[in-house]
């Protein structure tokens, strides 16, 4: 490989990335809280939908970001009044969220004249601003967790609710938090979708990418850097996949591929799910 | 219209009983669009592609639904047991995986003769399922949902083996004390979930399609779960449930022709009522996970 090439490779890495690091980075987070996020596809797919929208209507990509950050974290908003509040079971709430916003978002699509949305504007050199906005959300993630006490009592709700409550940390609030911080960076991995990656929106468009999401910050075993690196690592492979596919040395079908990274995280899962690293109170309400 | 909604209903309720069986052993299985491909894909596989009378054909494609299935199912209870995979990751990935074997097979090996569409060859009319109903698409395999959900509401709760099932998602730890090897009844409740699953995939394709294609279930595994969380977690409530669903996506896609909203508008409405029923305490209290299910 040229170092050309190996260049290019490296750039639509990180650019893959994006939508994965941002997905897993807030995922982490609420994990650490103890909130298991079934809905984040969910809140992937409102975040692409209002992207798009507003990032047509307004012409700013910029105004996009924002719209998909609210609309992801008003989603997770949804999905922590039942689990949190409710104490509602969060993989059906979380299904449930997933096919309310399916279905909305579908409906929006059908009610609006199609058309694209402006791409976001390369800042520091092939990068845009989400893709930096990715890569330092792992430094605060890090750095909140595991350098400030607002991150120590967070983790001690994700592993012991009742313990936490002992001590008077407010979980609820803990918990609510870090499910709409989780939901705000949803939300913009599906802008980065629709504002970076591609300029329209389609149907069911995050096809998984959320789970994904979800399967990564267990092989990443629940630490941000971990956890990015996992992600840059399946973003450059789908990279290397692209370019292969682009030069046509690949004699596998296409559909073949698409259940690649699916087939890939199952794989991931499998050699290293660390469950004994799991959160202690991860998905009890 | 109302044998439409039992029909629209019918894949709904063998995708609620995946759900069930496997909530009941303390396992949750969001997998049941998988299992449903690929018991779709076998039945497809064996319907198109094998020659035989009309009955011993459909018998043979069903069968191999509901194996299917089952083994699908069979990956994800292994990933759980030995891997130490969460369950929902294992089932949910394997959905994908699923949908991807399914497309790479009718754009491929399994393509119709002619190569002009991604899509199987249609089941020969001898070996699709009757018609109960003449002018409707009523067809057997609905009934064979209502008596498999009959059959999970008696074998729960009047047999030793549903009892032990019942027992091991309730207190694994005090079943595991009463002698009840709680994960073997796990392992069963998981293949019977996914064997549930892979019927309906085998009943839609004889019953209904009789093709399989790309988009052959749209989310029926995930609004499985749904019907089943709005019919309070039990197999008959789940049946009326499914009833209510298939009503909604009839009534959503007149809405659609009618007044140009999108059928999406479904969606919608199913999922707000899995919320409604999070939303009232008894159901919320029901529907909560049981301990140590991961």
């Amino acid at each position: 490989m040229s170092a050309a090439l190996v260049a290019a490779v490296l750039v639509s890495g990180i650019t893959a990335a994006t939508p994965l690091l941002l997905a897993a980075v807030g995922e982490t987070v609420r994990e650490k809280a103890g909130i298991l996020d079934i809905g984040i596809e969910g809140e992937m797919l409102a975040g692409a939908f209002a992207a798009w929208a507003a990032g047509q209507s307004s012409g700013s990509p910029l105004a996009g970001a924002g719209a998909a950050a609210a609309a992801g974290a008003a989603v997770a908003a949804l999905f922590g009044a039942f689990v949190v509040f409710r104490r509602a079971d969060p993989i059906v709430a979380g299904t449930a969220v997933n096919l309310v916003v399916l279905g909305a978002t579908g409906v929006l699509l059908r009610a609006r004249s199609a058309g694209t949305a402006p791409l976001l504007p390369r800042v520091a050199g092939p990068l845009t601003v989400l893709d930096l906005a990715a890569l330092a959300s792992v430094a605060a993630a890090f750095l909140f967790l595991f350098r400030t006490t607002w991150g120590l009592r967070l983790r001690a709700t994700g592993e012991s609710l009742a313990d936490a409550a002992a001590l008077k940390i407010p979980t609820r609030t803990y918990r609510f938090s870090a499910t709409i911080a989780g939901g705000a960076l949803a939300g913009l991995a599906g802008a980065a979708l629709t504002l970076e990656l591609s300029d329209t929106f389609l149907e069911g468009m995050t096809a998984g990418r959320g789970f994904v999401a979800l399967a990564l910050v267990a092989f990443g075993r629940w630490k941000p850097v971990p956890v990015a690196a996992a992600c840059l690592g399946f973003g450059l492979l789908q990279a290397m996949q692209y370019q292969l596919q682009a030069r046509g040395t690949l004699g596998i079908p296409p559909q073949a591929l698409l259940m690649l990274p699916y087939v890939l995280s199952l794989a991931a899962l499998a050699v290293r799910a660390g469950k004994s690293r799991a959160p202690a109170d991860l998905g009890k309400s | 219209m109302i044998a439409e909604a039992l029909v629209k209903g019918s894949p709904l309720l063998f995708c609620a009983i995946s759900f069930l069986v496997a909530w009941k052993a303390g396992i949750v299985n969001v997998g049941a669009e998988g299992q449903f491909l690929a018991g779709a894909l076998a039945a497809a596989a064996v319907a198109t592609r094998r020659t035989g009378s009309g009955p011993a054909l459909a018998a043979a494609a069903i069968a191999a639904g509901i194996v299917a299935g089952a083994a699908w199912a069979g990956i994800a209870a292994w990933l759980v047991r030995r891997r130490g995979v969460l369950d929902v990751l294992a089932t949910i990935l394997l959905n994908f995986v699923a949908a991807g074997l399914v497309s790479v097979a009718v754009h491929g090996f399994l393509q119709e003769r002619t190569r002009t569409f991604p899509q199987t060859d249609a089941v020969p009319e001898a070996a699709r399922l009757p018609v109960l109903l003449p002018g409707t698409r009523l067809h057997a395999g609905i009934a064979i949902a209502v008596v498999l959900a009959a059959a999970l509401a008696f074998f729960l709760r009047r047999t030793k083996n549903g009892f032990r099932l019942l027992a091991a998602g309730a207190g694994p730890r005090a079943a595991e004390f009463a002698g009840i090897d709680v994960p073997a009844v796990r392992t069963f409740a998981f293949l019977a979930a996914g064997a549930a699953a892979g019927l309906g995939g085998a009943v839609e394709l004889l019953g209904v399609t009789g093709r399989l294609f790309d988009s052959f279930s749209p989310g029926y595994g995930y609004l499985g779960l749904a019907v089943a969380v709005v019919g309070q977690l039990s197999p008959l409530g789940a049946a009326a449930a499914a009833a209510v669903f298939g009503f909604v996506n009839v009534f959503c896609s007149l809405l659609q022709r009618r007044a140009g909203i999108s059928a999406a508008s479904a969606l919608v409405i199913e999922g707000g009522l899995v919320l409604a029923a999070l939303a009232i305490p008894g159901i919320r209290r029901r529907a909560r996970r049981t301990e140590a299910s991961a």
